[in-house]
């Protein structure tokens, strides 16, 4: 009696505990996205915005899609690519999207990950227009930079396999910044500023400051494999390079403002960019 | 409470009141069977029926009320007292309703007057209620069924007969309200009521895409004495005179920009103010760089009509030299792109530029008079000199664009093969201002009250109001108005209150 009555109630707390431990899971999986926001992750931006009436942006994208020979699926960041565009397309810009060979541009799939995805990305999942753009981007050397008022290099993985080794794209970079235009970019993105030279033929990143993803972040997120990090390669060119620290680099946030060079350390940065890229191409608050 | 409820007197007299509360409500039934409009009209302040709410009034409300009046009587009279439950019921409910439309719908509160009759019926049947059952009433008397069936017979037969003879004098009745209504009305002005002060009032909330109850966009500015009428969109000018407005006083017509849905209603505004106003000078207009083109245009389109009317009616009703406009266009601005128009005592209206490009210039207005200022954007782009001009503002009467229910209509007009319906839709995103980006601007320039009356797209119903809205009441924290032909705010000067009062 007494031993069934003590087996009974070590089944009931047994019950209790797990019951509990399911309620715990269930609510820290349910709350991740905020707790990762809270961290960092994709802060909502909440500064001044800005438009730009009947202006112009280029959002141009790496074309490649593999972490090393026959590694992981990767590609753009999508929010490095969808918030930009769509804070852009808020500030009345037209938003054209090219890449280094044109085409259909890969996104990393870990960019759409629940615990990942933005405002934005959802946004882009229900929008025909973008998906069109993003199929059937401009391919790099058939656009005229000029007619841009605004560039902006999108990163992810991807970028630091073409953006820093295309000289096609350095030249075109070349050419919008002699013509007076903003260029900016985060993440991987700036490694396409590497082969880009101003009016004197110097590096056009030489003693300019400017952010983009730290070693520490490529450390800490382990994947090292890629040909170029953009803070030793900036570096390398003499660009005066920031950056902000977190006790993980991909929830620090960083943004510098060098007159038209505009940098965003990480993949949170691209709202806040697209905005002062606006402001610096004469836009007006919003 | 029991003993007074229980006395003899008491219980009489709250069941002759109970029995005059199912009077009231069995005439109002009628009345709704009878004529739905004037009692919808006058009641319920509602909008003139059309062919369903005709339907809908005479059936739904018709029903309600006589159900209600004949369970009153028959409770009042056959000493079922608990009948009484049923009408208290309704009436409970119909007050719940009414709360809740106060609390939700942000629009001037014209029924106050029909709650508390409500909640007066309630409390009389209740208490009658309960006093006859404190007394024991039903148990000591009670009527057989044979007389009951009589009653109620008689009844319907009373109620049947009113109706049939109703409807066969309605050419009566119908004659009889019209002189009552001439002489009350014809001589009403609408504004006379108002105190002193600054007020805005909204004639026409409406843009380009058709709307049922929109007209085109139009507001009144009323400073002390003088009227001012802001942009005149098509179909404005009856909603003014709907409003009572006494046209023939207008100071200036003031337009914001030459769209269409701004200045389509200004032949028939100048017309109107002439004949029904017997103005003796032509309607002064005033606006952006091309409005003398624009007045000349009306006022040639409208030379034959003028001529009939001169030949027509004496010169008392229509003076030849009242007839039309005169333009002045606004030209010289100072280094933040403003222009006093117009000053007197108390008084100061600005005209400043906006960006509503490619439409260049266009324009928003600014009312100052005595301490209490009011706000018109003009169709504009979020604009550093509106930022500038709306520092401050008691209420700013803003434009705006719904981006994300704009798209809706957009992929819509895709996927039904309407290509030029999807590209108007993208084109018109680009000068006009979002819901949000006003009340960013509002809440950053310390307005007050925001009132949106332009709207893109359509905003036919209350559902959609949240949608158009979006994080707006997050970013603003002061009241946000979506803006109903009819609305009335006035500002009494040595106070900060804004009072919402209703012209329709």
């Amino acid at each position: 009696m007494t031993k069934k009555n003590t087996s009974t109630i070590a089944k009931k707390r047994l019950t209790v505990l797990a019951g509990v431990a399911l309620v715990f899971t269930a609510l820290a999986v349910l709350a991740l996205p905020g707790i990762l926001r809270r961290l960092g992750l994709h802060p909502e931006f909440e500064g001044q915005r800005y438009l730009l009436p009947a202006g112009k942006a280029l959002i141009i994208c790496t074309n490649h899609d593999r972490l090393g020979e026959g590694g992981d699926e990767t590609g753009v960041m999508a929010s490095e690519l969808t918030a930009p565009y769509y804070e852009l397309k808020e500030g009345r810009v037209a938003v054209d999207v090219a890449s280094i060979q044109g085409g259909s541009i890969p996104s990393d799939p870990q960019s759409f990950g629940r615990l990942i995805r933005t405002r934005y990305d959802e946004r882009y999942l229900e929008d025909p227009a973008l998906r069109q753009k993003v199929e059937n981007s401009l391919r790099v050397d058939d656009v005229d930079f000029t007619a841009y008022d605004i560039i902006f290099l999108a990163g992810g993985w991807g970028a630091a396999y073409d953006l820093g080794q295309s000289a096609v794209l350095g030249q075109k970079i070349s050419e919008a910044w002699a013509a007076g235009k903003v260029i900016g970019g985060i993440c991987h993105g700036p490694l396409g500023l590497l082969q880009a030279k101003d009016a004197g033929g110097e590096p056009l990143v030489k003693g300019r400051s400017l952010t983009a993803v730290t070693d520490k972040q490529v450390e800490e997120l382990g994947i090292s494999i890629t040909p170029m990090h953009p803070e030793r390669e900036l570096r390398a060119v003499s660009a005066e390079f920031e950056s902000a620290t977190a006790f993980r680099d991909f929830f620090a946030h960083h943004v510098v403002v060098d007159g038209r060079l505009i940098t965003g350390q990480n993949q949170n940065a691209g709202a806040e960019v697209a905005n002062l890229m606006m402001k610096a191409a004469g836009g007006t608050r919003r | 409470m029991n003993a007074v409820l229980g006395a003899p007197r008491v219980e009489v007299a709250l069941r002759w009141l109970a029995a005059a509360v199912g009077v009231l409500l069995l005439l109002m039934g009628l009345g709704f069977l009878v004529m739905p409009e004037l009692l919808a009209a006058g009641i319920l302040a509602a909008e003139p029926a059309r062919a369903v709410g005709i339907n809908s009034l005479r059936g739904d409300f018709g029903g309600l009320f006589l159900g209600m009046g004949l369970f009153t009587l028959a409770g009042t009279l056959t000493h079922h007292r608990r009948l009484l439950s049923v009408p208290i019921a309704f009436l409970a409910l119909i007050v719940m309703g009414r709360l809740t439309s106060m609390i939700v719908d942000d629009l001037p509160v014209v029924t106050a007057g029909a709650l508390a009759g409500e909640v007066l019926f309630v409390l009389v049947l209740s208490l009658s209620m309960r006093s006859s059952s404190v007394r024991g009433v039903a148990d000591r008397r009670s009527v057989s069924a044979a007389t009951l069936r009589l009653r109620v017979a008689l009844a319907l037969g009373v109620v049947a007969v009113i109706v049939v003879g109703a409807f066969q004098v309605q050419r009566q009745i119908g004659l009889r309200l019209l002189a009552a209504a001439a002489s009350s009305q014809l001589a009403v002005d609408g504004l006379e009521a108002l105190p002193d002060g600054l007020h805005v009032g909204l004639a026409g909330t409406g843009a380009p895409l058709p709307e049922q109850r929109r007209h085109g966009g139009c507001s009144f500015v009323l400073a002390g004495e003088h009227l001012f009428i802001v942009d005149s969109g098509p179909g404005s000018t009856k909603a003014l005179e709907l409003m009572r407005l006494p046209l023939a006083d207008i100071r200036a017509v003031l337009l914001t920009h030459l769209h269409s849905d701004h200045m389509g209603g200004l032949g028939e505004l100048m017309l109107k103010a002439w004949t029904r106003g017997a103005r003796t000078e032509p309607l002064n207009v005033v606006g952006p760089e091309g409005v003398e083109q624009v007045v000349a245009g009306f006022n040639l389109a409208y030379s034959i009509d003028t001529g009939f009317r001169v030949a027509h009616h004496p010169p008392t009703i229509a003076a030849p030299e009242g007839a039309g406009g005169v333009a002045e266009a606004v030209k010289s601005f100072d280094a933040d792109g403003a222009a006093v128009i117009f000053q007197a005592p108390d008084l100061k209206v600005t005209a400043f530029l906006v960006d509503h490009r490619p439409v260049k210039p266009a324009f928003g207005y600014r009312f100052d008079y005595k301490g209490r200022s009011v706000v018109i954007s003009g169709d504009t782009l979020p604009s550093e000199s509106l930022r500038r001009q709306t520092q401050g503002a008691d209420i700013l009467l803003h434009e705006a664009l719904q981006p994300e229910m704009l798209q809706i209509i957009h992929d819509a007009g895709l996927r039904g093969g309407q290509p030029n319906a999807a590209q108007l839709s993208s084109d018109i995103l680009t000068y006009h201002t979002f819901p949000e980006e006003v009340a960013r601007i509002a809440r950053d320039a310390n307005v007050r009250h925001v009132v949106f009356h332009h709207f893109l797209p359509q905003v036919p119903m209350r559902i959609f109001h949240s949608a158009f809205l979006g994080g707006t009441r997050d970013i603003f924290p002061g009241p946000v108005t979506m803006g109903v032909e009819g609305m009335v705010f006035s500002l009494p000067p040595g106070t900060s209150d804004i009072q919402m009062g209703w012209l329709l």
